[in-house]
Formats: C-alpha cells, sequence, structure tokens
C-alpha cells in the first residue's frame, strides 16, 4: 500500500490547496501543545511580531509586560517610547544571534562593548535604538536604562512559560570587536563609537539554528519547563547589504529562517512553529495580504494569521476592544520597524 | 465691568478668601463663585451637564453647592461672563502615584521600579492632566464661549507636611509618606520639574495654565507653611478651616496671591 494513500485532504497540495478558497483551507496548522489561560507568555521578534502581543492580550492570553507605559501616555506615543510592542521595552530582534546575546546579557554572561551610539547630540542604546524618540542626554542615562531594563529581561526569561518568537532577519550588524549583534546598521538611525568597526554579517540556517539551540539551553537551565513558539515574519527586507538582488535576498533570509524553525520544531517537543510566513507569502494566498508596496502586510493579512492561530488556540476570553479592529485592508502602520527606515536610502 | 466666573474643588475656598480681602483693589470686576468638593472619590466637577447655554449640575450635592457658593445660583449661563476661572483638579497627587513604579534616570531608582525618561514621564503627567474633568471642562468652556479659560492648579503641598508624621485621612496620609520618601531621596526636584514642564504642555485648546508664582514655591515643590497656616476649604456646605493634619489647602494671602495673578492676565 502507498504511504501516501489514506492521508488527510491537508496532506495533499490539490485538495489541501488548490480546491480550496484561500481564505478556507484548512488544518494548516496544528498545535504541538496548548497554550493554557494561566500560560504566562513572553513575545519577542521582528516588527511582525508586535502584532502577536496586543492581540493574545485581547483575547484572553496571559502576555507579559515587564515594562509597562505609564499611565497617562496616550497609546498613540507607545511605540515612540518602546512600549506595548514585546514583553519588554527591547525592541524589535531581527535574529536569533540578537536574542541569544540578549539572553546572555541579562543573565550576566555576557556584556557588550559599545552599547552608547551617537543620536546628534545625544545618545542612544544601540541594541534599542528606537527606545526614545531623540535619545538620552547622557552615556550614563543609556547605562542605566540599559541596566534597568536588564533585570525586567531577566525576569522574563525566569518567569515566562511560553516564548513567541518571530525571526525576522538573517541580516545583521557585527561589532567586529566582540561580535555584538546591532538591530540597525551604522549611521541608519545613530552612530556607533567608530572602535566597534560594525561589519555586515549575513546568518546562515545552520547558524541560526545553532544560537536557537544555544538560547533554548540557556532559559532551560533558569527555566526547565519553558516551551517556545516559532514563526517567521512574512515582511521582505526593506533593502539588502549583500549583492544579490533584494528579491533573491529576501528569499535567501526567509527560506534560512523558515528551514531553521523547522529543523528545530521537528527536533525539539516543547518547540512549535506557527506559519504565519506561509498564511502571507505563500502563492496559495496570491499576493492578497501585502499592501501596493508588496512588503507591508495588510490589517486584513495580521488578522487573518490570528485568525489562523486562534482556531487551534481558542482565546480564553474575549477583552473589550477600545477601538474596533478594521476588516479594510488598511496598511498597518501602528508597529514601529526601524528596518523599514532604510527605504529612505533608496535613491 | 469684568464678570469671572470661578468655579472648582475644595481649593476655591482659598480663592474666596483671598478674593473677600483684594475685591476693593478690583472695583472693575465681579466674581461668581460656584464650587462643590470632591465629595466621593470621583472629581465632582464631572457631574455637570450642558443644557442649552447653561452648565448645570446632575447630582443633588453639587446642586446644593453651586447655591450655597454663588449666593442662590445653580446653573451657570455660558452667557453672563466674560472669562472662567478654573480651580483644582489638576495636581501633583495624580501624577506622583506614578512614583511608586515609575523612575527617571534623574532619580533613585531600584530594579523594581521601571525606568523611563524624563520626556517619557512628562508627557505621561500631562496625560493624566488632560485626563481629568477639569481640564476638560475647561476646554468644553472655551469651545463653547471662545472667551478666556484660565486653569489654577491645586497648590503645591505646604513645606511643614516634611515634618509630619501622617494623616487619619487615608488619602493624605498616603501622600505625605510618598511625598516624604521622594523628599528623602532628593526626588523632589525632579518631579517638581516634570509637573511643571507637564502644566505648561497642556497651554492649549484654548486652556491658559496659571501656575504658582515662583516666590510662592520653596524647596522645588512645596508652599511656604504661612500660606498653609489657618487653610480654608470648601467642606460641610461652606468655607471652613481645614485640619491641621492638611498640608494641601492653602489660606486666603495664598489665594490672594493667586488670584492677582490671574486678575492680572483678564
Amino acid at each position: 500500500m502507498s504511504p501516501y494513500e489514506n492521508l488527510p485532504k491537508r496532506s495533499f497540495w490539490k485538495t489541501g490547496v488548490a480546491q480550496s478558497h484561500a481564505m478556507e483551507i484548512r488544518d494548516l496548522y496544528i498545535r504541538k501543545f496548548e497554550i493554557g489561560a494561566e500560560t504566562q507568555i513572553a513575545t519577542a521578534g521582528s516588527c511582525f511580531a508586535q502584532h502577536i502581543k496586543r492581540r493574545l492580550a485581547k483575547n484572553g492570553f496571559k502576555v507579559m509586560d515587564f515594562e509597562p507605559p505609564p499611565l497617562g501616555l496616550g497609546s498613540e506615543r507607545f511605540s515612540v517610547y518602546g512600549f506595548d510592542q514585546f514583553s519588554a521595552r527591547y525592541g524589535n530582534i531581527y535574529t536569533v544571534r540578537q536574542l541569544l546575546q540578549l539572553a546572555q546579557e541579562a543573565l550576566d554572561i555576557r556584556k557588550p562593548a559599545h552599547v552608547v551610539w551617537r543620536k546628534g547630540e545625544r545618545f542612544v542604546d544601540g541594541l534599542r535604538p528606537a527606545l526614545e524618540p531623540i535619545g538620552f542626554k547622557t552615556p550614563e542615562a543609556v547605562a542605566l536604562h540599559r541596566q534597568n531594563h536588564l533585570f525586567k529581561v531577566r525576569a522574563m526569561l525566569h518567569r515566562m512559560n511560553l516564548m513567541i518568537f518571530t525571526l525576522g532577519l538573517t541580516e545583521a550588524w557585527v561589532d567586529g570587536v566582540d561580535g555584538t549583534v546591532y538591530p540597525t546598521a551604522a549611521d541608519t538611525v545613530a552612530s556607533p563609537p567608530p572602535q566597534s568597526h560594525l561589519g555586515f554579517k549575513n546568518f546562515t540556517t545552520a547558524e541560526t539554528i545553532a544560537d536557537f539551540v544555544e538560547f533554548r539551553d540557556l532559559v532551560k537551565r533558569i527555566n526547565p519547563t519553558c516551551a517556545f513558539l516559532l514563526t517567521v515574519s512574512p515582511v521582505p527586507l526593506t533593502a539588502t547589504a549583500g549583492v544579490e538582488h533584494v528579491l533573491a535576498a529576501t528569499t535567501y533570509s526567509k527560506s534560512a529562517l523558515r528551514a531553521a524553525a523547522g529543523e528545530l520544531a521537528g527536533t525539539y517537543p516543547d518547540v512549535d512553529y506557527f506559519p504565519s510566513y506561509e498564511i502571507i507569502s505563500s502563492p496559495a494566498y496570491k499576493g492578497f495580504f501585502f499592501e501596493p508596496n508588496l512588503r507591508s502586510v495588510s490589517a486584513a493579512g495580521v488578522e487573518h494569521v490570528m485568525q489562523t492561530f486562534f482556531a487551534a488556540h481558542p482565546p480564553h476570553a474575549q477583552k473589550p476592544e477600545v477601538a474596533p479592529v478594521t476588516t479594510t485592508s488598511a496598511p498597518v502602520a501602528d508597529v514601529a520597524c526601524e528596518e523599514a527606515l532604510l527605504e529612505a536610502f533608496a535613491k | 465691568m469684568k464678570r469671572v466666573c470661578c468655579l472648582g474643588t475644595s481649593h476655591i475656598g482659598a480663592v474666596k478668601g483671598g478674593w473677600d480681602a483684594i475685591a476693593k483693589q478690583w472695583p472693575d470686576v465681579a466674581l461668581t463663585f460656584f464650587g462643590a468638593p470632591n465629595l466621593r472619590v470621583e472629581e465632582s466637577l464631572q457631574f455637570l451637564k450642558l443644557e442649552g447655554r447653561h452648565i448645570v449640575p446632575t447630582d443633588r450635592d453639587v446642586h446644593r453647592y453651586f447655591h450655597i457658593t454663588s449666593g442662590g445660583l445653580t446653573r451657570i449661563d455660558l452667557d453672563a461672563y466674560d472669562a472662567f476661572v478654573v480651580v483644582g483638579g489638576v495636581g501633583l497627587t495624580k501624577p506622583f502615584d506614578l512614583y511608586t513604579f515609575y523612575r527617571t534616570d534623574e532619580q533613585a531608582h531600584a530594579a523594581e521600579n521601571v525606568l523611563v525618561s524624563a520626556d517619557c514621564l512628562t508627557e505621561a503627567f500631562a496625560g493624566i492632566f488632560r485626563a481629568t474633568y477639569t481640564y476638560r471642562l475647561c476646554v468644553g468652556l472655551h469651545q463653547l464661549t471662545k472667551r478666556p479659560v484660565l486653569l489654577l492648579p491645586d497648590p503645591r503641598p505646604s513645606e511643614a507636611l516634611l515634618a509630619s508624621e501622617g494623616s487619619d485621612n487615608l488619602a493624605w496620609d498616603f501622600y505625605i509618606k510618598l511625598i516624604k520618601q521622594m523628599h528623602a531621596n532628593g526626588d523632589h526636584r525632579p518631579e517638581a520639574s516634570y509637573f511643571k514642564a507637564a502644566l505648561k504642555a497642556i497651554c492649549q485648546h484654548g486652556v491658559t495654565v496659571v501656575d504658582t508664582p515662583d516666590d510662592l514655591v520653596v524647596n522645588s515643590m512645596f508652599t511656604p507653611h504661612r500660606y498653609c497656616r489657618d487653610s480654608v476649604w470648601l467642606q460641610n456646605e461652606t468655607y471652613e478651616l481645614s485640619p491641621n493634619d492638611d498640608y494641601f489647602h492653602m489660606n486666603q494671602d495664598f489665594g490672594a496671591r493667586v488670584l492677582t495673578d490671574v486678575l492680572s492676565r483678564l
């Protein structure tokens, strides 16, 4: 008997995809483990991951926030100060190496050499350069804020039951002295000290997997029951610093990340993969969920991703919405994304 | 004759006392007071609604207080006044609640605090002010009348608070301890500067905030105690001396000073 006999419809392209309307593709995701009402969730990742925190919280999941915004600060100002994006104010974490290094720093295993970057007359935290709209007055203030932030990250690593991490990019900017990975290149948002000698690096699948395994091991040492849910951001690169065309570079980056996530989920019982990347990027969806720039994901796209997620992980309670969720394809412009700033360099 | 409507919370007591003392110096000004203390946890100024061109109380207590303080009126005729002065409801205490959790890099802080920038905290303070019924009332008054609307914030607490052991009034007791801790940490100076900057930030939508004159502020965020001694507040349906452990209401001398400042701007 053929091993393909008696397989469900989802196993065949014809019945699983081609004969279904894109919005009615079934069983795209089958969860590996339950996310309970009491599961303490931490979120991190690229800009696309910012949607996940808000939607989960709105649907009754316990999403941790160790650095919540102060009362009185208008919600339209949250992203300006790095609030309400993730479970602490670490900003976008585009690569797994960046996530690993943040955990290492929070657990006092490493100390980056050149955290303080310049922004005009002010100073910013190079590892989260979009934290303050105009930066800090002194380098000492940057250091104080980072120290306090790391305490929150440490608490998060200890307490989380599940980390949802969205892998965003393979391209990164690495300090030539100590290997610290920064989320932005020099002189895009701010300028690193000259002695840091930032260089371009494009991570491989193997490096991405190795970094995540090291991160997982680190977390497991202090928090043995923690689980992980990986997603891959469907948002293409704004720009590539490599020699390839940006389309080819995007394909490499997303393929490498998708392969890494797949291998990790296939290897570890406590690592799951959720296919948000496929929902937005697969030809089955015919580009429905991209804005005219073929890069930004529409609100309808985010909605469909989260509906697919909630079909497998039913909401625990619907929290009253402050503003109605739009069902039109209005651009999702409420996320902060330093990477998008690169577009300004396009001639 | 310039007709001024002065409405506000229990802090209106000092202003009324001040007006009684200086009224003769302002023969071309007529002040009508509409006061209602915060009887409950909520601000009394929320119990108002617009009815045609009048603002009317929606609550029996506020109605009674308006009748008492205005000399028989219970409705504020929006067209009967050349300017509006709103007293109290925007002050130190609400934003200072944040001090229990949020600190800036200019302040003492521990790992359990969330560290934010001074700019961020100032924005939060201003947001808290904008959300008050007092501020929203001010904005509404200007929109409806296009006349000057001046907001007098709550006075800064008396410097004598620092020697106090506390109060039987639970709210006062909380703030006495909080402000003493803030002072002991040396954090009152930056906190006071955020407060002042936030007051400046809400000077918009036709609302002018008349902050306490600098010579009535000591040690960055306190009022000299001579302006708190024999303080008068609106309470128990009358203007009466406030309790001895009240470091938050001021006396008629204070009221006269700030009111002079206000009237000179009209």
